[in-house]
């Protein structure tokens, strides 16, 4: 019983960090065609902002996401002794 | 308060770094000399088809020396993969020769309208490395079908699931042979069939010989040189058109120019109709539509829902799922997820800036009052089938000229009159990568058919050379399967591609995350939302091609994930909560998966089983 008690906090933050790392960039996507209309002749390096957005922000922020996923997960791990010993 | 762990980790190997630097030189070593020989006046074929071969014979030697006769490696890399090599192979064998070929056409001619396939895949890459992979890789198995059929302890469930994948995958691997034979064929002037059996007998030698571990070190190599050729083309290109040798973050300074010239052209710039969704087909087409306008080719609504299918059909690929069994750990696997979304950021950035530096060149070359004559590149290209115009009229425009979609890889570098070499290049980028995808493909059909399916009828316990064996011969009918209907099907590559990520999302996205998500689910649940999700995309993909009655109204049959993964989902918790509870082992289980760290469940139920019989605890 001891060892499901502290699994709980370990799964707790890991789901907490899960739906944070994807909120954003799910969040971005999903409203990625309203956000382009309402940029309209707006431009950013030279391109329209709504281009900009869909694909340098896209990449950036799915990039952003994936490594502060990977990077406080392996802290979690670390925190509750369940890393790996590499 | 420490949790107990009991690491397996194995040494990645230490000199595969060297190796591919020696291989990554070689290549542009080749091209380099073929451009000499190219400057003397050496005939153009043959160097075409030395740096054709070059990729093809790399591919099948690296899969030969990749010799096993060990489960565990033919199956799994020996789960020894380094994260940054392992994300590099995965890479090839996500975007494949349809990625490589086909998406820069789709920007070409779509420009803004094609990033549905980029952003999808990207937010796929995402969804996977922090939904699936983990609890993958510390499950173990080999295949999605066994993940599923473990965590819920049913065979039949994971017999369901291989059968349910099988045509997704089969339906990529017909892709990848066509693109390929597609574009080689023509350029190199040969048969389909040709082609189709070059590529599959490399794929066979490497795979069937070295497993997964062929795959995988084919795959970097693979994507090395896919990588090589999306650097040098864009560089150029944005060095003799913008001044730039970065073009990814600096086309947009030449945005109002190519605007003026679209418009000169007189492309269209009327908004799409509700729940519009084109496609860029294979055939001959014109340029129509401006680059920088949204929402031309595809409604809002649609750009959306094509973003999530393809999201929800990349994290659910078995290939992909296949790959987070080959490296050390749970934590070396993020590491690994880490280095594929970059690299794949890297190729999204190339991909519509190359598209642009094309555009840009060719309206230059055909402005809309016409270029006098022919130019000898777009003569070449006619000749070799690739593009169609009126070769009697006097002049020619970019409105009167019909280019193919999957040849786009070729034409910035025959518009700026670059050696014949660095033109070719684009084919050996395209095999490579079209070889490292069927090797995927056809891995985890090979898994898919021999550990769900046949070995569902007659368990080989722990017979390890039966399980070699089936894989093996697997391997060569897939291998063969793929390469026979992509000759005899007239199906697009880039819709093959969308059906089948419409089908693996369908099938099992829900499943894979409620399976660690909710302990509540049982095998009942589990098996009624893989088999509505897969039937309801199957039904809407078959009724809407027959423009018979369609289950969702107005909606294109590429877009039935929105249906079938809500409805899916909706089944699965609906029949878990009316049937019995998962077992206290079925539980415990899901506890364990959510731990990162520890054994492979599968590889300690390995050790354990071998240990039985000495009588050990």
């Amino acid at each position: 019983m001891s060892e499901i008690i502290r699994r709980k906090p370990y799964w707790r933050q890991t789901k907490l960090l899960m739906l944070s790392s994807l909120a954003l960039p799910a969040l971005l996507i999903v409203g990625l065609a309203s956000w382009v209309a309402r940029a309209g002749d707006l431009t950013l390096a030279g391109m329209p902002l709504g281009f900009f957005l869909a694909v340098h922000g896209v990449v950036l922020v799915v990039i952003a996401a994936a490594t502060r996923f990977a990077i406080i997960q392996e802290r979690i791990d670390r925190w509750h002794g369940a890393h790996d010993d590499t | 308060m420490a949790m107990t762990s009991v690491s397996r980790f194995r040494p990645p190997t230490s000199k595969a770094g060297a190796y591919f630097a020696v291989l990554a030189s070689a290549f542009v070593a080749l091209v380099l000399l073929l451009v000499i020989f190219d400057q003397l006046g050496t005939q153009a074929d043959g160097l075409t088809l030395a740096l054709v071969a070059f990729p093809a014979a790399m591919f099948a030697l690296i899969g030969a020396a990749c010799y096993t006769v060990t489960g565990g490696v033919w199956f799994a890399c020996g789960r020894a993969c380094p994260p940054a090599l392992g994300a590099a192979s995965c890479l090839a064998a996500t975007l494949g020769g349809i990625g490589f070929v086909a998406l820069p056409g789709a920007f070409f001619f779509l420009g803004f309208d094609a990033l549905p396939f980029t952003t999808g895949i990207m937010l796929g890459l995402l969804l996977h490395a922090v939904l699936i992979a983990p609890f993958a890789r510390k499950e173990g198995s080999y295949t999605l079908a066994g993940f599923i059929g473990r965590r819920f302890d049913s065979r039949a469930l994971r017999l369901c699931v291989g059968v349910a994948l099988t045509l997704p995958c089969l339906l990529l691997l017909i892709g990848e042979f066509k693109v390929a034979g597609f574009l080689v064929g023509h350029a190199l002037q040969r048969d389909p069939a040709v082609v189709a059996g070059a590529l599959a007998a490399t794929a066979t030698i490497a795979i069937v010989l070295g497993g997964m571990r062929g795959a995988v070190w084919g795959g970097v190599a693979a994507a090395i040189i896919s990588l090589i050729v999306l650097a040098v083309v864009p560089v150029l290109g944005g060095l003799l058109v913008l001044n730039v040798p970065v073009p990814q973050i600096a086309y947009g300074l030449a945005r109002t120019e190519l605007a003026r010239l679209e418009l000169a052209a007189g492309m269209d710039t009327h908004r799409a109709a509700a729940m519009v969704l084109t496609l860029p087909g294979a055939a001959p087409q014109a340029l129509v539509k401006p680059f920088f306008q949204p929402f031309v080719a595809n409604d809002p609504v649609s750009f959306t829902l094509l973003t999530i299918t393809i999201a929800l059909g990349i994290a659910s690929m078995p290939a992909l799922f296949a790959r987070a069994g080959t490296v050390a750990s749970v934590g070396a696997n993020r590491r690994m997820s880490v280095w594929l979304i970059c690299m794949a950021g890297a190729v999204a950035l190339t991909l519509p800036a190359v598209a642009f530096l094309t555009r840009l060149e060719l309206l230059h070359a055909l402005p809309a009052s016409g270029a006098p004559g022919v130019p000898g590149w777009l003569d070449q290209l006619g000749r070799l089938g690739l593009a169609d115009f009126d070769r009697a009229a006097s002049s020619v425009s970019l409105a009167a000229v019909h280019f193919t979609r999957d040849s786009t890889n070729l034409l910035l570098p025959l518009a700026l009159g670059l050696p014949r070499p660095l033109v070719d290049m684009a084919l050996a980028g395209a095999v490579a990568v079209a070889l490292a995808a069927i090797a995927a493909q056809a891995m985890a059909l090979s898994a898919l058919w021999s550990e769900d399916v046949l070995f569902f009828l007659a368990d080989p316990g722990d017979r390890e050379q039966w399980r070699l064996a089936a894989g093996r011969v697997f391997a060569v009918v897939a291998v063969g399967l793929g390469a026979m209907l992509s000759l005899r099907t007239r199906a697009d590559p880039l819709t093959l591609f969308t059906w089948a990520m419409v089908l693996a999302g369908s099938s099992v996205f829900t499943l894979l995350v409620m399976a660690v998500w909710w302990k509540r689910i049982n095998q009942y649940g589990a098996l009624a939302g893989v088999l509505v999700g897969s039937c309801t995309a199957l039904a809407q993909i078959v009724l809407s091609l027959n423009g018979a009655v369609q289950l969702m109204s107005g909606v294109s049959g590429v877009l039935a994930t929105i249906l079938a993964v809500p409805l899916s989902a909706a089944v699965a918790a609906g029949v878990s909560l009316i049937t019995p509870r998962p077992s206290t082992g079925m539980i415990e289980l899901v506890r364990e998966l959510r731990i990162a760290g520890g054994e492979t469940v599968r590889d300690r139920e390995v050790r354990l089983a071998r240990l039985k019989p000495s009588g050990a605890a």
